[in-house]
């Protein structure tokens, strides 16, 4: 029993967040362990987010405990957890005109690395997103996507620069604002990662792309897990009735091995 | 990629030649503006006074020139620079801070805070140790201690005021400075009417900005503000980078967001503080000298602040010999000499935000 608490790289024990006395979240148990790629799914105010927040340490719970890598967020210096935990905001205020490459870049400001390792990593990781070509220009002048595109570069850089651990993505909507072609190539690059042995735990609301690519998927609604299970297992037509009042279709083809939501 | 390379050389490595090249200008401006005056002095003079100062070279020397080049123009010269590069460099770590390229000292009210402290000091001081017989130095430290206090409390209730979670707005924090500036204003009012007739003439030259004060207490006071505050923001300089990705980012990149926040805070505070205290209210350098750094080189602060002190060193300078000049053998204050320059690039960056105040 121990032995698995400790190989959790995040475990989360009866955990309730509040704001302004609305009970955000309620008594969430959740475990997540390396290689898997964890899918957040529900609807809008399902406390998603919030989850989210928790887990990169953004917001503290009301009550319950969480460990990350087993200890506890006391137990954790910043720049340590750092190189461990990273994550993909929805969108960023960046608003000065740092080139594509310096962006990438600061994922590994506190690295400890030499410079050619650096340089090899961002290089890679740009390549990787497709926005090699761009790394001289102005970020500003980016589209939306394509900025998405540089801060997944930035927070798998970021991730690079330890090897041999257990690591931590999280991704809040990665890919909300990417064409068809980048969404895949997005998460299968996620998907990379969960082979090597991270964690990636993603805000999702697209339910094909989530039952593609996560190995599990967890169903909130109303700040309560109502599903924790692999795709086949969750994406059941009644729940999906239950968290979003719709009435789907969910089929299975021989050209997909996973269920499609129709 | 041999290109790449250079480009991520140049971002975390200052380039010893540019910047030495750079320093050379900033020489070449020092030889002209101690030259130029009521009195002309030869760049050759002024060189041989220089190096017989500064290593002990021994020149055939008229007195006049002697005394006029190390007496009056090179300390007032050594004051432009410090209080030019400290000024341009609290403006740039100010906008990071801000997340903000409008931030600047004189604009979101943090020089009339100071201001409002040194005045203070100024007035009650004088009438207090009329009667209880103060030494005459202790002033010297009363004025930039309370500019620098004054400062402190001003640069905190903007950052209240403007920033939330959402970052800075643009509208709260510019109508923040308004606010204050107006409050200051009334405040030293008060002092103006408090002031006998020498004092006067002293507060009002004084909130126009001047060089002239450049006594060996102010020269060392503000160079040892400069290289303490440079040492400290090229330290945070990568960290101010990663600030300006957002707070939760620069947090998850490992960074103590609060500690690097409070100390910035601290340390413009401190700069803005001195700067008021020893030369008075110049505005615009903070706003004007990053620009342009940012247009040459980029935002990244590594670059943006030493490059910025040094650029702001050569306005200041330059500004001041226009002061000195335009009207000799009198001299303009150089607060209006920077204002001019200042206000119709301040409009213009307006003109470029105006979509984006709209919105905010």
């Amino acid at each position: 029993m121990n032995d698995i608490k400790q190989s959790a790289s995040l475990r989360l024990e009866n955990v309730s967040f509040e704001y302004q006395e609305n009970r955000v979240l309620e008594n969430i148990n959740l475990q997540v362990y390396p290689g898997e790629h964890l899918g957040l799914l529900g609807a809008n105010g399902a406390g998603k987010s919030t989850l989210l927040k928790l887990i990169s340490r953004e917001l503290k719970p009301s009550s319950g405990t969480m460990f990350w890598f087993g200890k506890s967020s006391d137990q954790w210096q910043p720049l340590a957890l750092s190189q461990r935990l990273a994550v993909l905001p929805q969108s960023s205020s960046l608003s000065f005109a740092f080139s594509v490459s310096e962006v990438v870049e600061m994922g590994l400001l506190s690295s400890s690395l030499g410079y050619r390792r650096q340089q090899a990593i961002c290089e890679h990781r740009m390549r990787a997103m497709d926005i090699w070509r761009y790394k001289d220009s102005p970020y500003t002048r980016l589209s939306g996507g394509e900025k998405q595109r540089v801060h997944y570069a930035r927070v798998s850089a970021q991730l690079a620069q330890s090897e041999d651990q257990a690591k931590l993505l999280l991704l809040d909507e990665p890919t909300s604002a990417l064409d068809l072609n980048h969404q895949q190539a997005l998460m299968l690059d996620a998907q990379q990662q969960v082979s090597r042995g991270c964690c990636v735990v993603s805000v999702l609301h697209d339910l094909n792309l989530a039952s593609r690519y996560c190995s599990r998927l967890v169903l909130l609604s109303r700040g309560e897990i109502i599903a924790n299970g692999s795709p086949d297992q969750v994406l059941t037509p009644e729940n999906i009735a239950q968290v979003f009042d719709y009435k789907a279709q969910v089929i299975r083809s021989d050209s997909a091995n996973f269920p499609v939501v129709i | 990629m041999s290109s790449k390379t250079l480009d991520m050389r140049s971002a975390y490595q200052l380039q010893w030649g540019r910047l030495s090249l750079v320093v050379l200008g900033l020489f070449a401006i020092l030889m002209l503006t101690i030259s130029q005056g009521p009195m002309a002095i030869s760049f050759a003079d002024t060189l041989r006074v220089l190096l017989s100062r500064g290593f002990g070279f021994d020149f055939e020397l008229s007195h006049s020139s002697e005394v006029i080049v190390s007496q009056i123009r090179l300390p007032r010269a050594l004051l432009c620079i410090s209080i030019g590069a400290i000024l341009a460099q609290c403006g740039a770590v100010m906008q990071g801070l801000f997340r903000n390229p409008l931030a600047d000292p004189g604009i979101i009210g943090v020089s009339s805070g100071c201001a409002v402290g040194a005045a203070l000091a100024i007035v009650l001081f004088s009438k207090v140790s009329n009667s209880f017989d103060l030494p005459e130095q202790l002033s010297l430290v009363a004025v930039p201690l309370a500019s620098f206090s004054a400062g402190l409390v001003t640069t905190l209730l903007i950052y209240r005021l403007g920033t939330s979670v959402n970052g800075t707005s643009v509208t709260m924090m510019l109508l923040a400075g308004i606010a204050i500036s107006a409050l200051a204003g009334s405040l030293i009012g008060l002092m103006n009417y408090l002031a006998d007739d020498q004092m006067l003439r002293d507060l009002s030259l004084w909130q126009m900005g001047s060089l002239a004060g450049a006594s060996q207490f102010n020269l060392i006071l503000s160079w040892t503000c400069l290289v303490i505050i440079s040492v400290f923001f090229q330290r945070d300089a990568k960290a101010l980078n990663a600030l300006l990705l957002g707070e939760s980012e620069a947090r998850h990149l490992g960074i103590d967001v609060q500690a690097l926040k409070r100390r910035l805070i601290l340390l413009t505070a401190f700069g803005v503080g001195v700067a008021v205290a020893c030369a008075g209210l110049i505005g615009f350098v903070g706003l004007v000298v990053p620009h342009l750094i940012r247009l040459i080189l980029g935002p990244n602060h590594y670059q943006l602040i030493p490059y910025s002190a040094l650029l702001g060193a050569g306005l200041l300078l330059a500004a001041d010999t226009v002061a000195r000049i335009v009207v000799s053998p009198a001299e303009m204050p150089v607060g209006l000499i920077t204002a001019v320059l200042g206000a119709p690039f301040f409009l213009s960056l307006l003109l470029k935000q105006r979509n984006l105040l709209s919105g905010a």
